[in-house]
């Protein structure tokens, strides 16, 4: 049932999209990227194509990743559509290689008397490990006075917020992967979850307390009351979050004390306290990172040093090069640098002289066992750089110490 | 206004505790084991590659994987130059591969990893790799995860894709 629902609404949003293409303005954006490996030559080719009409406000858009290694690994399609205080989004994945169905994900947002409510309905088929299970959540978020309140209904799926990651659809072969926010747990229909979170408490010693009740069919599952930013007088450099949890047969109590050092100039320090012995005493102050930034203009530069290598790590350019316990990174499923210790970075974003805008990130990576000059591990460079208002061409290059790791190159064209 | 908002709210979490406590019709069905998923071999030019992912990893995640010399067995007039390399912090303690077979042992230098790839063997292709018949048994696998324990797990092959 949920197969056809699900079916008959995205078809009706993909149809919406195309008849009004026929007379509305059609515009829209394609972008390609080839990608070599020096070891054995071209491996990638990532193909997209997105079309916007404005007529009904509806947009539809679809993507293919396709490897030279004679793989076409998925075709993903999108369409969004907005009409007056309501806001729909639909995504669907298929396999390249088989024509399968893997996922598909319907997300209704509407505000109604000051209450925001979303929809999310997603279901995983059959044909991906782990599948197959289907689900919707509903999410009311609203606000009393000062107190902010939000609600999430899980009947068989559970949404990407602080407790939950969403889900990734991974191919195994390539590990390459897709992300959606609504994950489907269960097969078949039912209460599986609800949440509610209460936040904004201010008691005047505390920036903001959060209260969160969780139930699951099994009952009561967890009360949860955090407090951040505990301050204490006289001790301006240090502040205490706080968490106390309430289980079926345990209660817990996690205080993490935290230095506040404040902006000096550009340097940002990444700082912990030992207090494992005892809670309540500090036994030890540890510098674990430090981090330099300024921007000159259109420039930025960046740098940053780790010195606690199996507490914090830098991750991947597509993870936004954070600085991250390494605990947290591998919980989330990121991809981060594990060797790298020290990363300088130099950023360029700048208006290019016949529309357009220039972009050029060059990230170089050291590593304490590297034989290179000043330790110099990897170099990771991308670039756009338009040509006109409409067309624009991307490149993208890793070069280690072994020689040429990456190389990439495509367009982006918008009409 | 406040008002109607407030009740609106109330409302709201009235049917929500109403569903909670009478509306459980189903428990939750996607618990899963622990799974060693082996990717399809790969092939650019005469580089092959296969991928050893990781799912549903217990006890903080997957800290450590062996497998015995001999575990992996292949074709020897199809592939040559067989090796492993870690992904993802994982660091490759010990390997040894032989012209028909081999095994190595693998571990995370800080962490565990609860879903995703961690590794991946790489070798030179020789012959046509779809008939280097690379086999592979869970029995001659072992894994531990971050506490130290044993996990108990099973062996995918051929599957697509998954999630995470």
């Amino acid at each position: 049932m949920t197969k056809r629902i699900l079916l008959t609404m995205l078809v009706g949003i993909v149809g919406i999209g195309l008849v009004s293409s026929a007379d509305g303005t059609f515009s829209g954006r394609s972008w390609s990227e080839l990608v070599f490996d020096p070891d054995v030559g071209f491996t990638d080719i990532d193909l997209g194509l997105e079309a916007t009409c404005a007529i009904g406000y509806v947009a539809f858009s679809g993507d293919s990743l396709v490897t030279l290694r004679g793989q076409w690994i998925w075709q993903g399609f999108a369409a969004t559509g907005e009409v007056g205080a309501f806001h729909a989004q639909a995504n669907v994945l298929f396999s390249g290689s088989s024509a399968a169905y893997l996922y598909g994900e319907i997300i209704l947002n509407a505000s109604i008397a000051g209450v925001d409510f979303a929809f999310y309905s997603a279901q995983l088929a059959d044909t991906v490990y782990g599948g197959a299970a289907d689900g919707f959540a509903i999410q009311a978020a609203g606000s009393v006075g000062s107190f902010g309140m939000v609600s999430v209904t899980e009947v068989g799926a559970q949404i990407e917020d602080d407790d939950f990651t969403g889900i990734s659809i991974v191919h195994t072969s390539t590990g390459r992967d897709r992300h959606y926010m609504t994950n489907p747990c269960v097969v078949g229909q039912g209460f599986t979850g609800q949440k509610f979170t209460l936040s904004h408490f201010d008691f005047g010693c505390s920036e903001e307390i959060t209260v969160t009740v969780y139930f699951t069919c099994d009952g009561f599952d967890y009360a949860r009351v955090s407090v951040e930013g505990l301050t204490i007088s006289n001790l301006a450099w240090l502040v205490i979050d706080a968490e106390l949890k309430f289980e079926l047969e345990e209660k817990s109590l996690a205080l993490t004390p935290k230095l506040v050092l404040g902006h000096i100039a550009c340097f940002d320090l990444y700082a912990s306290l030992d207090n494992e012995a005892n809670m309540m005493s500090i036994d030890a102050i540890s510098i674990d990172g430090i981090e330099f930034a300024c921007q000159i203009g259109p420039v930025s530069v960046r740098n940053v040093s780790l010195f606690a290598p199996c507490d914090l790590a830098l991750t991947t350019e597509r993870y936004g090069s954070v600085v991250l316990p390494i605990v947290d990174i591998l919980a989330k499923g990121m991809d981060y640098y594990p060797d790298y210790w020290e990363m300088f970075s130099i950023a360029y974003a700048g208006a290019a002289c016949c529309e357009g805008e220039y972009n050029f990130l060059a990230n170089v990576y050291f590593d304490e066992d590297s034989t290179s000059l000043f330790d110099w591990a990897m170099t990771h460079i991308e670039a756009t750089i338009p040509y006109g208002e409409s067309l624009a061409f991307t490149f993208g290059m890793e070069v280690a110490a072994d020689g040429l790791d990456h190389l990439g190159f495509g367009f982006e064209a918008i009409w | 206004m406040t008002q109607r908002i407030r009740g609106a709210v109330i409302v709201l979490a009235a049917i929500a505790i109403a569903v909670g406590v009478t509306a459980c019709m189903n428990w939750f069905t996607g618990v899963e084991t622990p799974t060693l998923l082996l990717g399809e071999v790969t092939i650019i030019g005469d580089r092959g590659e296969i991928l050893l992912s990781a799912k549903n990893m217990p006890g903080g995640g997957l800290a450590s994987l062996a497998v015995v010399l001999g575990g992996i067995a292949y074709e020897s007039d199809k592939v040559s130059d067989v090796s492993v390399e870690g992904l993802l912090g994982f660091i490759v303690v010990a390997q040894e591969f032989d012209s028909n077979d081999g095994g190595f042992l693998l571990a995370h230098s800080c962490s565990g990893l609860l879903d995703g790839a961690f590794a991946k063997i790489v070798f030179t292709a020789t012959g046509d790799p779809a008939l280097a018949n690379f086999t592979v048994t869970g029995a001659d696998i072992s894994m531990e995860d971050d506490n130290g324990n044993a996990i108990a797990f099973d062996l995918g092959t051929g599957i697509e894709f998954y999630a995470k």
